[in-house]
């Protein structure tokens, strides 16, 4: 940027395009630390392709449901416009399908996307997309609507707003050429019935082109001639012929079109229903309520709304987590505070999927890139390839993992100890084994925890909680799922359930389980367990009885003789402890107990696995505040040790000390932490000028004088300096000015 | 038709060939004022009646019914002057060759083709409309420019609207301004240069008209009598309440299969009034609170019918939607904050949420009650700095919330949802100031589903 | 399409007793004709109903009246016809008609030429009927229906016949054609006196034809007027103007018979149309000499001059301009040489755009081509200099600026700073003349353009009486001296005369110059009354006038109050009591509901309705803008945005009282006072 370019007279500013420098990956990733970071790359982005095919086809089938419905009520709503209904001057309600499309406005997008092909496929070619930029005026929305149809891209023209007294041609100054022949030429303006002369002409005599609709084949053909004003009260019989496509208009968002083009949009549409079947789409955030609230009622009469609710977010969010978190297939996993954490982000703050994913793909790069184990977290059918390639380097590498090392002293004992640390192929072997066995552990577990979730949904007050998550998140603090209260109830309260209940419950689990039966012998041996209880429970009368002639004969025992009443009252209670036992219960306890123990085997806590840390990630503080912003904090941080931030030597320091080399805004900033609520301007001033020009001798220039004067007259420099510092600090919002005294100024935080 | 052809004033056309019933006299009035149609005609006429009492319907029809040239023009559709002018030119009703012209030019709505006259300003459209007008035989009859909902031409430029009015006069052809508005003509005179039009009221339709007419569109099935019965029974539960005839004759096709249900079945006769009347009230009240309204859509109210007519457990029937929003947990917090600082006074923010609430709340109470006259839910929502929104905030929720960014977003995402209003304040920045939009049942939903008792909290329920 | 069909075949007999017995009227003395007013017009109707009809309808009349000519019988009504003619012939003669041009005029395309005579005969027969069938009264549908089809086989027959016949008619309408000249004298009034020098030439006998005829001629001119109203290049197109005169006939047939009272309405409508000039002006002697002199000045010694008009609306400003220059036209030599450029500042919004109509007006556009100009005095420069080549003095121009007070809100004046810049340094000699109704309007004028302005200002205010008023009306409704048909016009006159002389009209006009005492207000008043006259309803009568005032003089929004439902009546009154309790402060709509409630819970027996029943009913107020925003408050619900009552408590009383079947509680509720 030469200066000679910039000189003006005038005070402007020039803008100097800069070289624009293309970023690469590797200019991000720490080159010095680690030399694996390319091969994690990789991996990274493997496991990462896998995981977003998940996320697409979750996506695809979530919103079929009510597309399908949607799509039902528009291809026939306008089955019965031949009727009289529409002949008589009666309401001309627009039939509209209203899209409750919840709060998590990220997401829509996406979603508006999907129906708009799917209804060009499904319906009719003629589909709109209204976005909320279009509807400044209802000239621009009807302009992007017939655009749209029309599949002519006009020239958006912003000119003709002008029609306000004062218009650019009064603006026009006098002296620029007059040219007194033709006026300035325009784009032609576009109506309402502009497209309305479109649509007949294109479908009214020439049906062909209208094949593209299926509703076509079950007509009756009455061509009309397009009469150009046919939305009369007289002339509508001949002018029905309904072989002719909809006209579908979606109104993403509605709820911020401004309420009056949206009105008058209404409006138009329903003035044009005889001649145009238009069907309208809205998408609203919040409830239907929302457009009575928007709209005055003389308009939303002229609306015939069907409701069509989106599945809420949450369940969006368990569909997600079954797919991608606690999926076992997939070899990243999040650590307890790390789940958590995403899971109150969305809970909490926004239910936007597009967050969390993004969250959760964040943390995957923060594993790959941080943590040199992640080389081995890969998916379960290449483990072998992998851990076979891995050199010697990076196996030293993993050695001088703490983890590892951990791992080594506290599991291993004897030769292998040794082996672990030297031999290579031990080494590769020994992770191989152990990486599959993790991978093994998570089908177990989570056939197990799927299992049990199975059966905790059948019991009163959800002691295992309604929502697997839960659970899951349950196995990952717990250090073993057996020891939460939670479970012990869930057995309890399955040792009282009745014979009818348990049977049908445990064939749920066993064929909810069915697609891990034949992965681990675990699970097997668990099945095959069920399955002969339920055998048995099936025929419960031929399992052997209990005796009951001992119970009999204490029975007689107690009857005759008279005794005290707390004896007998004890007597009965210890009778009441071993009871008759139905051959039905004892059968229920031997399953429950068989449960207790596969539970056991099963649902062990992945972080005492031996080397979960490969596929593990648990670095909360790093994600927290990368992820989970916290503006103010940051802030002050910066202007306490602003060395941290532009990291310079010279204003390296702890907290209260105040250097004179640091910014002024952090001197200014640390000077009015001292202060009361209203800080004096001018001390405030003199504090200013005592820290910074302190070390002027050390400056070459104009020695002791300028201290002196400085101290009772700073120079105008330092007062500017001062000045724009004092305005920053109240831009940040730190002080605010006060009425109450004169030259004060406000504290605003504390 | 050639009666029609040029002999407007006939006896026995007031009802345009039984187009149009009960507006004799605004239509003999009509076709006075037009008078053949070689006649001048007064410049200007402004129509004015409420919605439903046929004004449009009537002009309309008079003039196709007796094939006078004029142009329809809805005012919300030509927005601005400029589409409003070449509208007009556009579709000046030529005999000429000028018909296909439009038809050719209306096929490809973009390519620049001659036929197509474009018109800047007022001066070009008065000379091409002399012009266009004046070489072929529109000039010997009087021209009708109509123009419905003419509310709308006050928004645009100012000098539009007299100089339509005086379009006979600025032009010197024989043209008649017709406007059609609801709203009375006091309400258009802003500005210069107006010049009084003729001022001609659509009255409403009195009951028995209304009745007359709704008769009209009885099914075949059903005979008058009985329909007129019918509508009667249907006037005097929404005959109170609205006077509109399109509103009326709606409700009225809606709740029919209610009303002659029971004939059908024979369980009770035709002539049996009192108990058609018991069958079909309750009917007509709930559709007065729901349809009427359209927080049952129509087609909603007709399954809902039809299911109760097949199997009568209104069990399934659609209820109205109530507002249920499912927000983030902190949202809802935010959002009851909002609300308690909408709808509380100042001054007794310390006395609910300060931690302290010692003996000193009895007195403040008395105090606040003393200059506190009206209730705060009749004033309206109150707006508030966003500071004490989040001091509220962070005093009714249980567990430290720390400030991070997504606070702050949420609060701006309530307000895309319109559940807050952001109030223009001097600086957006550092101090905006919100105001909460929703009503009190939503509060207390939302309140609901996080156990939070909200009527506690607020002071015009103490 | 049935019905229509059915009068079309009961109508010729109808038309041929009619027509024959005004043909009997005309023969006889003129006093016939007037005498039966009554009957007559009757006929007329059906008569016209035939004429203008569907062409093989048309067709059949014109056969029907030919068959005459053709049928050897009829040989002497034929030559009786010849007869008849040649009078007509001689008073075209006597407006010294030259075949020679006409031909040329008429046959001037080629093409036009072999359908041409075709059309003018089909005019002709509208005319023929009457005098056809004098001898044939009664049996005319039978021959018509028979020789319907052998003279459609025959057209060339048809044609050769015609020619004959018609060569004499021809004449007359193309030889006024030539002579008319300026474009905006509207035809009518050009035709009307054109009419009576012919009824003059002409013997009453031969009143319908000529009557029709010279009808003709005004059709033709009309044709005319607006042909040199077009911009030259539609001037060009002489095949054009012919298929336009080809569609102007049926219309002359229409009106080819002579029917006083569309005569009548004719010229009322047009007194009280926009298009009006007055019958005549009464005051303003004064200011109208001072402007007579003022544009004479300019136009004969061409000196330049600036001047504002300036008075209330409706005080007839633009009419008196109008005037003035009419009354200056009659001579000559201004006539010739002064021009006269006419804006408005209704249209002209911009100075680039008057400066364009200026041009136009000018008839400079050729001249100008698509030149660029530097700047806009440069441009004016321009096109005097372009008016002045020719003579080597330039012409006299006459500006007159209609709404002067919005001229002066263009961009820096130009138009007017230049104007007025002329007319200070005679550049050219033209006079600029605005006309506006702002008292204030020369502080609207920037410094420089105001010490541009020759501060000549000329102030009208109506000062009309009420004799004045009342003379006034009569004026206006009484028919002109130029009236054709002159004993109906004295009857006319008679009639209106004690009309007015009645108490309950006196009482009306009084009651209307009370209201509004300008001519706009009579005007509005004379409206209903002027449009009503018909045949069924041949004068104007006092109850016209009542009726008439009754409908401009209701008070539109009691009016509108009157349609309201019985809830939204209700909540007015909540609302107006409000606004009694808050001393006019804004309102929302939670107060009107509680306020409504407390009524209908407690004083009232009517059903209570629920919130959103009432806030339907409440928007459906504001649509009606009874209600209307406080302004501001546009992120609030719509529940509490502020409101204000727009109606006035007397309106809402007056609503009340005629309020059909209003519950009584209600009235109670309105009349009480806050409590």
């Amino acid at each position: 940027m030469s200066s000679n370019t910039a000189t003006s007279v005038s005070k402007g500013c020039f803008a100097f395009k800069g070289s624009t420098k293309r970023v690469k990956e590797k200019d991000y990733l720490p080159t010095s630390s680690d030399r694996f970071v390319q091969n994690r790359l990789h991996l990274y982005k493997e496991v990462w392709d896998e995981l977003h095919l998940h996320i697409d086809l979750l996506r695809s089938d979530l919103n079929f449901k009510i597309f399908d419905d949607l799509i039902g009520f528009a291809a026939d709503c306008h089955k019965d416009r031949n009727e009289k209904i529409w002949v008589s001057g009666a309401i001309g309600e627009i039939p509209t399908a209203v899209l409750i499309t919840g709060v998590n406005t990220p997401d829509h997008s996406v979603m508006f996307s999907n129906l708009d092909s799917m209804l060009k496929s499904k319906v009719t070619p003629l589909v709109a997309r209204i976005l909320t930029k279009d509807c400044s005026r209802i000239s621009t929305l009807i302009a992007s609507l017939v655009s749209q149809l029309t599949c002519v891209a006009l020239p958006h023209e912003d000119e003709d707003g002008e029609e306000v007294a004062t218009g650019p041609r009064n603006m026009v100054p006098v002296d620029i050429p007059i040219q007194l022949k033709a006026p300035a030429r325009r784009k032609k303006s576009i109506t309402m019935s502009t497209l309305v002369k479109w649509y007949n002409r294109k479908y009214s005599n020439s049906t062909q082109n209208s094949g593209a609709s299926p509703r076509k084949k079950m007509k009756n053909d009455n061509v009309l001639n397009g009469s150009v004003d046919s939305e009369s009260h007289m002339d509508l019989h001949c002018d029905r012929s309904t072989d002719k496509p909809l006209i579908i208009v979606m109104l993403e968002d509605a709820e911020n079109i401004s309420p009056g083009v949206l009105q008058d949009f209404i409006c138009l549409c329903s003035s044009h229903l005889v001649s145009l079947p238009i069907v309208l789409v809205m998408g609203i955030a919040t409830a239907v309520t929302a457009i009575h609230q928007l709209l005055p009622s003389s308009v939303s009469s002229l609306l015939c709304m069907q409701k069509y609710q989106a599945p809420p977010a949450s369940r969006y969010l368990s569909q997600l987590l079954d797919k991608i978190v606690m999926a076992p297939e997939l070899p990243f996993k999040l650590g307890p505070k790390v789940f958590h954490f995403l899971l109150d982000i969305f809970l909490y703050h926004d239910f936007s999927i597009m967050n969390f994913i993004m969250g959760f793909q964040h943390c995957m790069m923060e594993h790959y890139l941080n943590n040199p184990l992640s080389l081995l977290c890969c998916l379960k059918k290449d483990v072998l390839k992998r851990t076979s390639h891995l050199t010697h380097s990076h196996l030293e590498e993993i050695r001088r993992q703490p983890a590892f090392m951990r791992y080594v002293e506290e599991q291993i004992v004897g030769p292998d100890q040794a082996k672990l640390l030297t031999d290579d192929t031990f080494t590769q072997t020994h992770l191989a084994m152990t990486v599959q066995s993790l991978h093994q552990y998570h089908t177990k577990m989570f056939a197990g925890l799927h299992f049990l979730h199975h059966l905790g949904l059948q019991l009163p007050r959800f002691p295992l909680g309604k929502q697997f998550r839960e659970l899951y998140s349950v196995c990952l603090t717990s250090n073993h799922v057996c020891e939460c209260d939670g479970y012990k109830e869930a057995l309890a309260l399955l040792r009282m359930m009745s014979m009818d209940d348990l049977c049908p419950l445990l064939e749920g689990g066993l064929e909810l389980i069915s697609k891990w039966k034949d992965s681990s012998e675990e699970i097997e041996k668990l099945t095959l367990d069920m399955k002969g209880f339920i055998e048995r429970l099936k025929n419960i009368e031929a399992e052997p009885d209990e005796l009951p002639q001992d119970s009999n004969e204490d029975t007689v025992r107690i009857l005759p003789q008279r005794a005290k009443l707390h004896e007998l009252k004890a007597r009965l209670q210890s009778l009441s402890h071993r009871r008759y036992k139905s051959p039905y219960e004892r059968l229920r306890d031997e399953i429950i107990d068989c449960l207790h123990n596969h539970f056991q085997a099963l649902l062990g806590s992945p972080l005492l696995q031996p080397l979960h840390e490969i596929l593990y990630f648990t670095d909360i503080v790093t994600v927290k505040e990368q992820i989970k912003a916290a503006p103010r904090c940051s802030i002050q941080r910066a202007l306490i040790q602003p060395g941290k931030y532009l990291n310079c030597v010279c204003c390296q320091c702890d907290q209260e000390s105040i250097l004179p080399t640091m910014p002024d805004l952090c001197i200014v900033y640390k000077l009015h932490l001292e202060c009361g609520s209203l800080v004096n301007l001018y001390d405030w001033l003199q504090a200013f000028v005592t820290i910074v020009t302190t070390e002027e001798p050390a400056m070459d220039s104009k020695p002791k004088k300028k201290g002196k004067s400085s101290q009772r007259n700073p120079s105008v420099e330092l007062r500017a300096r001062f000045i724009r510092a004092v305005s920053e600090l109240q831009f940040l919002g730190f002080i605010k000015s006060t009425r109450r005294k004169t030259d004060h100024v406000m504290r605003l935080t504390w | 038709m050639d009666v029609a052809s040029h002999k407007c004033l006939d006896p026995e056309d007031y009802t345009l060939g039984k187009t149009v019933i009960c507006r004799e006299i605004q239509i003999k009035t009509l076709l006075a004022l037009f008078g053949q149609r070689c006649h001048l005609t007064p410049g200007s006429i402004f129509v004015y009646g409420h919605t439903g009492t046929g004004k449009s319907l009537v002009i309309q029809s008079l003039l196709r019914y007796h094939k006078l040239p004029h142009i329809f023009i809805n005012c919300v559709e030509c927005s601005s002057q400029r589409f409003l002018v070449e509208e007009i030119l556009n579709n000046l009703p030529l005999n000429n060759h000028a018909g296909n012209k439009i038809a050719v030019h209306a096929d490809d709505i973009t390519n620049e083709n001659e036929d197509f006259v474009r018109c800047e300003d007022l001066t070009d459209f008065v000379r091409n409309l002399k012009s266009l007008v004046s070489d072929n035989e529109l000039r010997k009859e009087t021209l009708y420019i109509v123009l419905d909902k003419a509310e709308r031409l006050r928004s645009t430029n100012p000098v539009l609207l007299p100089a339509l009015l005086r379009l006979q006069e600025l032009s010197g052809l024989n043209i008649c301004t017709i406007l059609i508005s609801e709203i009375v003509w006091e309400k258009f005179r802003a500005g210069t240069g107006f010049c009084e039009p003729y001022c001609l009221n659509f009255p409403d339709y009195t009951r028995n008209e209304l009745m007359e007419i709704m008769v009209l569109d009885a099914p075949a099935a059903c005979e008058s009598e009985l329909y007129s019965l019918y509508v009667n029974m249907v006037l005097s539960v929404f005959h109170m309440v609205c006077r509109d005839l399109r509103e009326l004759r709606h409700i009225a096709r809606l709740n029919f299969d209610y009303f002659i249900e029971p004939v059908k079945t024979e369980e009770c006769a035709p002539s049996n009034a009192r108990k058609l009347w018991k069958n079909i009230e309750p009917h007509l009240k709930k559709a007065l609170k729901s349809v009427y309204l359209r927080e049952v859509s129509s087609r909603q109210w007709e399954l809902m019918q039809q299911a109760e007519l097949a199997d009568d457990d209104s069990s399934q029937a659609v209820a109205p939607p109530r507002s249920h929003v499912e927000l983030p947990f902190y949202s809802k917090f935010l959002l009851i904050a909002a609300y308690l600082a909408s709808y509380n006074p100042l001054k007794c923010d310390r006395r609910f949420f300060a931690k302290y609430s010692g003996k000193s709340s009895r007195r403040m109470a008395k105090l606040i009650k003393k200059n506190e006259r009206a209730s705060n839910h009749l004033l309206g929502p109150k707006t508030f700095p966003i500071d004490r929104m989040m001091a509220i905030f962070y005093s009714i929720i249980d567990g430290k919330v720390v400030p991070s960014a997504h606070i702050y977003v949420q609060i701006s995402s309530l307000v895309s949802l319109h559940l807050l209003g952001q109030v223009g304040g001097d600086d957006k920045i550092s101090a905006p100031k919100y105001r909460c939009l929703v009503t009190l049942d939503f509060i207390r939903n939302i309140a609901r589903t996080v156990q939070f008792d909200i009527m506690r909290y607020l002071y015009d329920f103490l | 399409m049935v019905e229509p069909n059915i009068n079309n075949y009961d109508s010729p007999k109808k038309k041929s007793d009619s027509s024959s017995e005004s043909e009997q009227a005309a023969a006889s003395l003129q006093m016939v004709t007037i005498s039966s007013p009554r009957s007559q017009p009757s006929h007329l109707s059906g008569n016209l109903s035939t004429v203008k009809a569907s062409p093989q309808k048309r067709e059949s009349s014109r056969l029907a009246t030919f068959s005459p000519v053709k049928g050897s019988p009829r040989k002497k009504i034929a030559n009786s016809k010849e007869t008849e003619c040649s009078p007509r012939k001689d008073s075209s003669s006597a407006v010294n008609f030259s075949p020679l041009k006409n031909s040329s005029r008429t046959l001037s395309p080629a093409a036009g030429s072999q359908h041409k005579p075709l059309i003018t005969c089909e005019s002709d027969q509208a005319a023929s009927p009457q005098f056809a069938t004098i001898s044939s009264p009664k049996k005319k549908p039978a021959p018509q229906s028979s020789d319907l089809l052998t003279v459609n086989k025959s057209p060339q027959k048809r044609e050769s016949s015609r020619l004959a016949a018609l060569s004499p008619i021809k004449g007359s309408p193309l030889k006024r054609n030539a002579n008319l000249t300026d474009s905006e004298c509207s035809p009518r009034k050009r035709s009307a006196e054109a009419l009576d020098l012919s009824s003059l030439k002409t013997s009453p006998l031969k009143f319908s034809p000529v009557n029709s005829s010279s009808r003709k001629s005004r059709s033709m001119k009309i044709s005319e007027d607006t042909t040199s109203l077009k911009s030259p290049r539609k001037e060009s197109v002489a095949v054009a103007n012919s298929s336009v005169k080809k569609d102007d006939f049926p219309s002359t047939e229409i009106s080819a018979v002579f029917d006083p009272l569309q005569e009548v309405q004719q010229v009322l409508r047009k007194r009280i149309s926009q298009i009006n000039s007055p019958p005549t002006i009464c005051g303003y002697e004064k200011e109208r000499k001072q402007l007579h002199d003022l544009i004479k000045r300019t136009a004969v010694t061409g000196e330049s001059n600036s001047l504002l008009l300036i008075g209330p609306r409706g005080c007839g400003k633009s009419m008196l301009i109008q005037n003035v220059i009419e009354a200056l036209y009659q001579e000559k030599k201004i006539k010739q040489d002064l021009l006269h450029v006419k804006l408005n500042g209704l249209l002209q919004s911009d100075d680039k755009i008057a400066l364009r109509e200026i041009t136009l007006q000018l008839q400079l556009e050729n001249t100008v081509g698509d030149k660029v100009f530097g700047s806009f005095a440069e441009t004016l420069q321009f096109l005097l200099e372009a008016l002045k080549k020719g003579g080597e003095s330039s012409k006299p121009i006459l500006f007159v600026l209609e709404e002067f007070d919005l001229f002066a809100q263009h961009k820096n004046q130009t138009l007017l700073y230049n104007l007025f810049d002329i007319s200070q340094s005679a550049q050219a000699p033209i006079c600029v003349i605005g006309i506006t109704c702002r008292l204030d309007v020369v502080e609207l004028l920037e410094k420089r353009v105001k010490s541009r302005f020759s501060h000549r200002q000329v102030y009208l205010f109506n000062k009309l009486t009420l004799d004045q008023y009342r003379k006034l009306c009569t004026n206006y409704l009484c028919l002109p001296d130029s009236f054709r048909d002159k004993g109906f016009a004295k009857k006319w006159n008679s009639n209106i005369q004690d009309l007015l002389d009645e108490v309950a009209v006196k009482d009306v006009l009084e009651r209307q110059f009370s209201l509004m005492n300008d001519v706009r207000g009579l005007l509005s008043l004379l409206t209903y009354p002027v449009c009503n006259i018909s045949a069924a309803h041949p004068t104007i009568t006092a109850s016209d006038l009542i009726t008439s005032f009754k409908l401009i003089s209701t008070d539109t929004k009691s009016a509108m109050l009157h349609g309201v439902s019985i809830l939204e009546l209700a909540i007015i009154i909540a609302m107006k009591h409000l606004t009694d309790i808050y001393e006019g402060e804004p309102f929302n709509f939670e107060m009107v509901y509680s306020e409504y409630l407390k009524f209908a819970r407690h004083r009232s027996g009517m059903q209570v309705y629920e919130k959103a029943i009432v806030m339907k009913a409440y928007e459906h107020l504001q649509t009606l803008e009874l209600i209307r925003g406080h302004g501001g408050g546009t992120t609030s619900q719509k529940e509490y945005k502020l409101m204000d009552l727009l109606v006035h408590p007397a309106q809402i009383m007056d609503a009340l009282q005629k309020y059909p079947n209003c519950p009584t509680e209600m009235k109670q509720w309105a009349t009480q006072s806050i409590s």
